[in-house]
């Protein structure tokens, strides 16, 4: 057994620094390769994307990633664990192969496909059997929204990577995995860790939790004293050092920058926190109340005492659904008066969209400057302000409705308030609202699926 | 020429008649008779040359009318081969790109599958495994072959009046 296992954290979302994975990769020693690109709502995007073309429907930058990077990997034996293959798991392993063998390596690497998390395919099935989804945060049922489903996906932990690393599988791709499991699952790997060893699950788990949003524990997003992180342009994405005993340290390679330090570490731990005691995955209900942070030199932040619970019986289930459109435009008011200015555009503005007959279910005026960040709690401006951006939006079921308002918007210049500027990007987009729905799924319904192929 | 002979036809047989009419009138002499006669063989031999003329005609025409239908058949044949043809061919190309590929994949999943065989009996073959709630089922080996799933193919045929293309799930194949 490894005394010490590291996990590098690379992408913390798909858009994420494309540089980050190719660095964690070459500029110092990693044992995993961990590449989180899944939001909440990137499933469905994704489900558009493969109705529109069959072989989409998977994050591409990460087999324009491992075309860069797979040789380095197979060199230096290191493992890389993805949830890229979002609603088409098969067709990027497919893709993952195919770079394999393009760049020689064919029979070198193999590559574990790890499924069963899609299941849109069976929610007839559920709703004949009796199986009650609702959304566990309002409790509306799944038959109120059944025939707007563009997505539904099961959130699967760390278990099917697990047996897909004891395959021997170097290259990991799922669809819903949780971001945790993804640092999770190398650990149990190396050290043994039972699936029911709930303190040093939860050790794994917060370490996951650590690392998943990329650089943001290591600088990135970071309010404590951001001014003073060095070297930003070459920010270190985070690794995990981990320990047998649950015990881990959270650093970045040497010589890159960015910062890790308690605060960091804090802030990254705040992250989508919901209950501290009780946060619930898969694989583990982790007590963050437990974790215990320790400087451990430079760039060096010690995570120990971690303790969890045993898991639940039920996975969590990330379902998107249409749920209208939506435009939002924006225009810049200048001083003198640009908080009146914009102010008045939006009442005009509100009076033409009335006067047409238009129906929105929401119609929504931010004051960039003012008020977009905080709301009603920022306060009057100060008098003088240079410039402010209204920024306009409305939300419908009428598309129609909705495209007419993008019309509505341009004529503001010449027949609305004066000094107008910030309109070179012409009539807003018309976009098709995904609204999230969050529900829960017995385990015993759900069986993960781990196919291992060679390149 | 055969309207000629036609034309010659008619005044023989308004001459013959009237050189069989008993009721000839006294001015009609032998040396009339001589000239029908020598007329009636010059008329035969018009009439056989008439239906010559009409048989080799029609010949003719015939031949033309087959030869204009061999070409249009020709034509038609050809354009239909070549539809064909192509239809063929792209289909074949689509069918040999797809069954290309199939074959790469069964060729070295065979290969491989012999090997994994060698190194781990039962290759291939799923397993299930659960840890509390949660079940797994692993499958392994296999060359690209075992895992679910396949590719899209764009197969592009000709369907007699136009060029359809579809997609096709080429499945992977399992062991």
């Amino acid at each position: 057994m490894k005394e010490r296992v590291r996990v590098a954290g690379g992408q913390g979302f798909w858009g994420d620094l494309l540089t980050a994975p190719v660095d964690q990769v070459r500029k110092g020693p990693i044992d995993y390769l961990m590449l989180d690109y899944l939001a909440e709502v990137t499933m469905s995007i994704l489900q558009k994307q493969r109705s529109r073309d069959p072989n989409a429907g998977y994050a591409r930058d990460f087999v324009s990633l491992m075309k860069e990077i797979l040789p380095d990997c197979v060199e230096k034996d290191i493992k890389v664990l993805s949830n890229a293959g979002g609603v088409n798991v098969s067709g990027c392993a497919e893709a993952i192969r195919e770079t394999a063998r393009d760049q020689g390596l064919a029979g070198k690497v193999k590559i574990g496909v790890v499924t069963g998390d899609d299941i849109l395919g069976r929610l007839e099935e559920f709703a004949e059997t009796g199986v009650d989804i609702k959304n566990m945060e309002t409790g509306e049922p799944l038959s109120a929204i059944r025939d707007k489903v563009q997505s539904a996906n099961v959130y699967l932990g760390a278990i099917g990577l697990v047996e897909a690393l004891s395959k021997g599988a170097q290259i990991i791709v799922g669809g819903r995995l949780t971001d945790t499991g993804l640092t999770l699952a190398p650990l149990m790997h190396e050290f043994g860790w039972t699936f029911d060893d709930w303190n040093r699950l939860s050790a794994g788990t917060i370490a996951g939790h650590i690392i998943e949003c990329g650089a943001q524990s290591s600088g990135g997003n970071c309010q404590y004293e951001w001014d003073k992180i060095p070297d930003m342009a070459n920010v270190g994405f985070p690794i995990v050092e981990a320990s047998p005993d649950g015990e881990f340290v959270i650093t970045k390679h040497e010589g890159t920058g960015g910062r890790v330090n308690v605060q960091s570490v804090k802030e990254q731990l705040l992250y989508e926190m919901g209950d501290p005691k009780a946060y619930i995955t898969p694989d583990v209900v982790a007590d963050f109340s437990s974790i215990r942070l320790a400087p451990d030199g430079e760039n060096r932040v010690k995570v120990f005492g971690i303790t969890g619970n045993p898991n639940t019986e039920f996975y969590k289930v990330s379902i998107a659904y249409s749920a209208g459109w939506k435009a939002v435009g924006t225009l810049v008011y200048a001083w003198p008066d640009a908080y009146e200015k914009a102010k008045a555009a939006d009442i005009i503005l509100r009076e033409r969209l009335e006067r047409l007959g238009l129906k929105f279910e929401l119609i929504l005026t931010e004051f960039v400057g003012i008020n977009a960040t905080h709301g009603h709690l920022a306060g009057e401006p100060p008098k003088d302000i240079p410039e402010t951006q209204l920024r306009f939006g409305v939300r419908g079921q009428s598309k129609a409705d909705v495209e007419r308002f993008t019309k509505e918007l341009a004529p503001l210049i010449l027949t609305g308030p004066p000094a107008v500027t910030g309109f070179a990007g012409g009539r807003p987009k018309v976009e098709e609202i995904m609204a999230y729905f969050p529900a829960l799924i017995p385990k015993d319904l759900i069986e993960t699926k781990v196919e291992i192929i060679e390149a | 020429m055969w309207h000629a002979n036609l034309i010659r036809l008619a005044f023989f047989v308004g001459i013959k008649n009237a050189a069989n009419n008993s009721s000839r009138p006294d001015y009609f002499d032998n040396s009339i008779l001589r000239e029908v006669k020598c007329m009636k063989s010059q008329a035969l031999f018009a009439l056989v040359a008439f239906f010559a003329t009409v048989l080799f005609s029609y010949g003719s025409a015939s031949a033309q009318v087959v030869e204009k239908t061999k070409e249009v058949t020709s034509k038609t044949t050809k354009a239909v081969v070549d539809s064909t043809k192509k239809a063929a061919s792209v289909t074949k190309d689509a069918t040999t790109a797809a069954a290309s590929k199939t074959k790469d994949v069964v060729t070295d999943s065979a290969d491989k599958t012999t090997d994994v065989a060698k190194d781990t009996a039962g290759a291939g073959k799923s397993k299930s495994q659960s840890f509390g709630k949660n079940t797994v089922t692993v499958t392994e080996n296999i060359a690209g072959q075992a895992y679910e799933g396949g590719k899209y193919l764009t197969v592009t045929t000709w369907d007699g009046t136009k060029w359809v293309s579809k997609q096709v799930w080429q499945p992977n194949k399992k062991q």
